[in-house]
């Protein structure tokens, strides 16, 4: 492949935290429910001593973001994130202007807390409501309701130096049109100015998994989007990724660099990383457990992403995008073109999947964007 | 040579004959018990798998019995309909054969077919109830039914249970007493006659050879009647079951031959072995050629493949001399092979052997037989694949094959059988008494003996009857060709010849049937069944809403990758036409429209 020049490709910074109250029915995410005392400071340690290790992945970068995410890190006291915070700054590590966001449940969002917060340098937070409907929140086995959600973001969007955003679920069982309808207008209420919305996917290893779960036909759930998105837009809010929605000027500045195929390291228990290297792409991804983390934090499983397989790497990002990518915006990330990967995107265009300029997909290629992004397979 | 039998099985599947066959090497110490673990004859996979037999094996067994030696040469053979022709081969090199019927069940159609062409070729045939240690076997029963059918004697006939072994010996002892030992002479000039051969990766040919005159000895100079061609015997020996070298073979011995052939075709089954400079000697009479019944048009489902196709159709064919192939080109599906089978089974056979052992993805279209096309212009055409059928103002008569089915059922089922039958257009020719079994005789177009007629038959029997045919000549028939449309593109590959009046209903069951197998794709697929240029059924595949795509989060995108991972594998599993991807199933859609 191709030399490529790391330190001009932009990074930033995952920690993950890995504890939960129970595990929801629906995630297979990397998480553990029995947190004992002692376990945050241990994690603490370990996760300190991986960040001073991995200056060789780091360089002479400074992290454009940083998320806090899980798990449930906000089951972690303020103390312990401060200190990562700080050391961060010690180590002049965040650039100016990072975003830092922090995730959170409904439930935990108090005013306080919120303050605590904002005064150790988090200006985004993320709250996992889900939904507004009692019934779709009992399917998802969530254990809050409207009223805390609503606490939540009024708490949140009170607070004039942090932004928030939520997250709302769509697709699941017995949830109706107009209920997703209802969910939408009760965000669209506030002055939140992100979303994140997803469709309910049954990933093996989750508990949905095994269950006979009677879904809405892809014919609602497209009609649950088209409604959605009609209704968001008129309120000034627009689908800029696959499950991200926000104003203009609004986009999750730490996903947006996902997408772009920007660097990224991550600290924790199974955190993965993406590192650009001389003459590849290394993708890694820490000890799963957090004993094994802890014991050995700087240990990865590690992919390296060859001439083979860059190009799928590259597209599954960018084309989750809904505007695309220019050239020169590709050119002014370093993002690395290879010759194979224009012949394949020219394949997209003559199937009506990806449009002709720049780097995106149609409106019909987005509907389908596994077969297109299976264009670059 | 007095002390030398040579004999075969003649069973039906199911009636134990492999068990009974692990039973005789053991008890003459072919085998220790550690290797006797599995049975030992059914050595393919798919044969183990399948319960069936499908090449002629042989194995040589010393049997001592007051203070005699003997050397009972056993030959396997198949006990599917469709391998009656390796059965009468495998005849051939006997003196003998042992009929084994199950003393619960009794005697079936495929087994009377055999036994009649033991009789035929001249062989002792000797009668052996086998499974008398099932509860509800009934030796006496199954001991007039022979007697009845088969007209032969089988009052002393061994009640054995291969599966404990009782009545092994007694067995052994009524084949010795009862089986004549060959004839011929070893001062004669050398006559072997080829009962098989198969290529071997290590050895090239080697050929089960039954020594008639005379004696091949290790490095002598031998050859081949037909082909004239001389070669030195490198290696010879028997198979006790475990391969053994011996020096010699002499008259009425059956064993194997290596000679450094390097192609099947230079020891062609059913020829003779002469002494090299032997110009007087007769061959042997060979055997009847056989004719593949059904036809299917095979394809691979990656166009890249077709190459590595061709070379497994050709290392196949040196272990299989009944398959017959020849290349054809679909518009449709590209390159491929129109192939020739005994029947449904062996093509079936033939598929899972190309796809297992040489890891091949193949599509195959549905099975036809060979039709007789009177034209117009007065030339009479054979016609076995419906995609070159003349155009209907050339067709002056069509004529399908006709077989006389021999159904043996037991009385219950009589009026499941005479409705199945007829459902299939047969028409009932005779019905004869055999104590609790019926003989009932149809004929039938061979078209609805080939697909699922076994299962059928079975299912509405609840496993009883059995079946066995012969084929009896063409007849003048109301035929039309129904061809398939899959996104308006016609797909040559797909259609077929049914008789007139099944083709509304045919035609309705394969739209059904592609809607059903078809994935959605980004748009809709209308199927369409025409009759010439008329639209006789339609159904569509609708098209798919949209992807599902799911949050990607942490910059975890190793589980999207497995996912994309496994839609391209499954992709790789479809053929595409145009724009659409249709699964291998889609192909074969003439077996499952029948449920």
């Amino acid at each position: 492949m191709k030399a490529l020049e790391p330190s001009n490709v932009p990074i930033s910074l995952y920690i993950h935290f890995p504890w939960c109250e129970k595990r929801c029915p629906y995630c297979d995410f990397n998480i553990e429910t029995d947190k004992k005392d002692g376990d945050e400071e241990l994690l603490l340690l370990a996760i300190l001593k991986d960040l001073d290790d991995s200056h060789e992945y780091i360089g002479n970068r400074k992290f454009k973001s940083l998320y806090f995410g899980g798990g449930t890190p906000s089951l972690i006291s303020v103390k312990i994130i401060e200190k990562i915070i700080n050391r961060l700054n010690e180590k002049k590590l965040l650039e100016e202007g990072c975003e830092v966001s922090f995730e959170l449940n409904p439930k935990e969002v108090k005013e306080d807390y919120i303050n605590n917060l904002v005064s150790i340098g988090i200006n985004r937070v993320s709250i996992g409501i889900q939904s507004f409907d009692a019934n779709t929140l009992s399917s998802l086995e969530r254990n809050h309701n409207k009223n805390d959600s609503i606490k939540a973001i009024e708490i949140a969007s009170g607070v004039e130096t942090i932004d928030t955003t939520i997250d709302l679920i769509y697709g699941v069982m017995g949830q109706s049109l107009e209920s997703l309808q209802k969910d939408i207008e009760v965000f669209c209420s506030y002055e939140i100015d992100h979303l994140s919305m997803y469709q309910l996917t049954i990933e093996p290893n989750t508990i949905f998994y095994k269950k006979e779960l009677h879904l809405p036909s892809d014919v609602l759930i497209e009609s649950m989007e088209d409604e959605a998105k009609e209704i968001l837009n008129t309120n000034g809010i627009y689908q800029y990724e696959v499950s991200s929605w926000s104003k203009d000027a609004k986009k999750s500045r730490h996903n947006m660099n996902y997408w772009m195929y920007g660097d990224y390291l991550g600290l924790g228990p199974g955190a993965h990383s993406k590192i650009t290297t001389k003459n590849s792409i290394k993708r890694m991804i820490k000890l799963k457990t957090l004993n094994s983390y802890i014991k050995n934090p700087a240990k990865t499983l590690d992919t390296f992403i060859d001439s083979d397989s860059y190009d799928l790497d590259l597209a599954m990002n960018l084309l989750r995008i809904k505007g695309g990518v220019s050239f020169e915006e590709i050119e002014k990330s370093n993002i690395y073109i290879p010759d194979s990967f224009l012949q394949k995107r020219l394949k997209g265009i003559e199937d009506e999947l990806l449009e002709a300029d720049g780097f995106r997909a149609t409106q019909i290629g987005y509907k389908f964007l596994n077969d297109t992004i299976n264009l670059f397979n | 040579m007095k002390n030398i039998r040579n004999f075969s099985v003649i069973a039906h599947i199911d009636h134990g004959k492999s068990t009974l066959s692990d039973r005789l090497i053991e008890y003459c110490g072919g085998l220790s018990a550690r290797e006797m673990s599995e049975q030992i004859l059914d050595s393919m996979d798919i044969e183990r798998e399948r319960g069936i037999t499908i090449k002629a094996q042989a194995v040589t067994l010393n049997y001592k019995k007051d203070g005699e030696v003997y050397q009972l040469n056993f030959i396997d053979t198949p006990g599917h309909v469709d391998f009656s022709y390796e059965v009468s081969r495998s005849l051939s090199a006997c003196e003998g054969a042992l009929l084994v019927v199950d003393g619960s069940q009794g005697v079936e159609a495929q087994t009377l077919a055999n036994c009649y062409t033991a009789v035929d070729q001249g062989l002792e045939v000797v009668p052996v109830i086998n499974k008398i240690d099932l509860p509800q076997s009934d030796p006496d029963r199954v001991k007039k039914e022979i007697e009845d059918m088969i007209g032969i004697n089988s009052e002393n006939a061994p009640l054995v249970s291969a599966k404990t072994g009782e009545g092994t010996e007694e067995l052994l002892d009524m084949l010795v007493r009862d089986i004549p030992p060959p004839e011929g002479s070893p001062d004669a000039p050398l006559q072997a006659l080829i009962v098989d051969s198969w290529f071997d990766p290590y050895l090239g040919v080697v050929s089960l050879i039954r020594i008639k005159n005379g004696t091949l000895n290790t490095g002598q100079k031998f050859k081949i009647f037909t082909t004239g061609q001389s070669y030195l015997a490198d290696e010879i020996g028997i198979f006790s079951p475990k391969k053994k070298k011996t020096k010699i073979l002499s008259a009425g011995e059956v064993g194997y031959l290596v000679a450094g052939i390097k192609d099947i075709k230079g020891a062609p089954v059913g020829d003779t072995v002469l002494e090299y400079n032997d110009e007087t000697t007769e061959a042997l009479p060979g055997f009847k050629k056989v004719n593949p019944k059904v036809f299917a048009s095979l394809f691979t489902v990656s166009s890249e493949d077709y190459e590595k196709f061709r070379d497994a159709l050709s290392k196949l064919i040196l272990n299989d001399s009944s398959l017959v192939y020849e290349p054809e080109v679909s518009d449709a599906l590209g390159f491929g092979f129109r192939c020739g089978f005994l029947g449904t089974l062996h093509m079936e056979v033939i598929r899972e052997r190309l796809e297992r052992e040489y890891d091949l993805d193949l599509i195959s279209t549905a099975p036809s037989v060979q039709y007789e096309i009177l034209k117009t212009d007065g030339t009479v055409l054979k016609c076995d694949n419906p995609s070159q059928m003349p155009v209907s103002n050339e067709i002056d008569e069509m004529r399908e094959p006709i077989v006389l089915v021999n159904v043996l059922t037991p009385n219950d089922y009589v009026g499941n059988v005479i409705t199945l039958c007829t459902s299939k257009r047969g028409i009932q020719k005779e019905m004869n008494y055999f104590g609790a079994q019926v003989s009932i005789i149809f004929e039938m177009p061979l078209s609805g003996v080939i697909v699922d007629f076994f299962d059928q038959i079975k299912s509405s029997t609840k496993g009883f009857a059995s079946i066995e045919y012969s084929l009896i000549g063409f007849r003048a028939s109301d035929l039309t060709k129904i061809d398939i449309l899959i996104n308006d593109q016609k797909v040559d590959a797909l259609s077929m010849i049914v008789h007139k009046s099944f083709s509304m209903m045919k035609a309705r069951e394969i739209a059904k049937n592609l809607q059903k197998l078809i994935p959605r794709q980004m748009f809709d697929v209308p199927i369409q069944v025409a009759l010439g240029s008329k639209i006789i059924s339609r159904e569509t595949v609708k098209a798919l809403r949209k992807n599902v795509t799911a949050k990607c989060y942490g910059g975890d995108i190793s589980r999207k990758k497995k996912l994309l991972e496994k839609q391209k594998k499954g992709k790789k599993k479809m053929k595409q036409l145009g724009r659409v991807s249709i699964p291998q199933d889609a192909f074969l859609n003439y077996f499952s429209s029948q449920d």
